[in-house]
């Protein structure tokens, strides 16, 4: 469909004596005209604060002087992609609105130079906080965000 | 490093106009003797719970009468991969110990053949719940799951 989100995945898994590579795919499409992109080259920084905010990006045709739509804290993160530029510093991320750190539970980690990518039906742009190991990091996000405020 | 994991990924993005293929990578490697490979070809049912259980592969060698090494909750999940083998349902996941659900707001959905993979620091065994399910229901099969792992054996 128009608009989806395409990604192909390599997986080696397993102990070396037994590895094994399995391949997959993932495709998301926009539901319909509420669910739209948003990218941001973002500096996450060492305090746990959301990873998104600003505006979609303009990819149905307005006119040249209408500005672009603002991202809520209660638009949903259908899809996220997120890439740290960093050589030496990792990002952390939480889903679920808590304050992300190197120690929290449910942190997911996104090493140096490593990606992280997801389908979250439910949650929302206040759900998802980041916070850098160290330092300011500079991270590729890119979201199809269900705009529903 | 011996027994990686090492994931690439080709990754299609932005609306078609300005769509961008961004190459990603990911490589976990085990720490140290602690950090030991799991693998089960899962039954994920329409009820909340526990994804891993059982043993850890045994890849450092052992004699052929040693039991393979429980897996208990308190162990760490520090790589995660799932593939959905089924082609109709869909698996959610928390990574906080809450019940799995399509409603639950920190949940990740692995759609009907998807994959994913994850890293996560500090999450356990026992955290770590999954049920068969929809995004626009709760689902009515169980799925199986191609479930690998590196989970620290601290337990």
């Amino acid at each position: 469909m128009a608009d989806d989100a395409t990604v192909s995945i390599s997986a080696t898994v397993l102990p070396d004596e037994i590895a094994k590579t399995i391949s997959g795919t993932m495709t998301i499409s926009p539901a319909d005209a509420n669910d739209k992109w948003y990218y941001k080259l973002t500096s996450v920084s060492n305090s746990s604060t959301d990873l998104i905010a600003g505006y979609f990006t303009d990819y149905t045709a307005v006119d040249d002087d209408t500005s672009p739509t603002a991202v809520d804290a209660a638009d949903v993160v259908k899809f996220i992609f997120i890439k740290n530029t960093s050589a030496t510093a990792d990002i952390y991320v939480v889903l679920d609105a808590g304050t992300a750190s190197s120690s929290e539970g449910d942190a997911i980690k996104i090493a140096a130079g490593h990606m992280w990518l997801g389908n979250l039906p439910n949650t929302t742009v206040a759900d998802i906080h980041a916070i850098s190991s160290t330092g300011t990091v500079d991270c590729i996000v890119a979201a199809l965000l269900d705009d529903v405020a | 490093m011996a027994d990686d994991a090492i994931i690439t990924s080709t990754n299609q993005l932005l609306p078609d106009e300005i769509a961008v293929t961004l190459d990603g990578s990911m490589s976990v490697a085990p720490e140290d003797a602690n950090d030991k490979w799991y693998y089960k070809l899962t039954s994920i049912t329409t009820t909340s719970a526990d994804l891993i259980a059982g043993s850890f592969i045994d890849y450092t060698a052992v004699d052929a009468s040693t039991a393979p090494t429980a897996i208990t909750t308190s162990d760490k999940v520090k790589f995660l991969f799932v593939q959905n083998q089924s082609d109709a349902d869909g698996i959610y996941l928390v990574l906080d110990g809450g019940t799995a659900s399509n409603s639950v707001a920190d949940g990740i959905f692995i759609g009907a053949g998807e994959t994913f993979v994850g890293r996560f620091p500090n999450t356990t065994v026992g955290n770590l719940h999954a049920i068969a399910s929809d995004i626009a229901d709760a689902g009515d099969a169980n799925v199986t799951a191609i479930v690998a792992a590196i989970i620290d054996d601290v337990a």
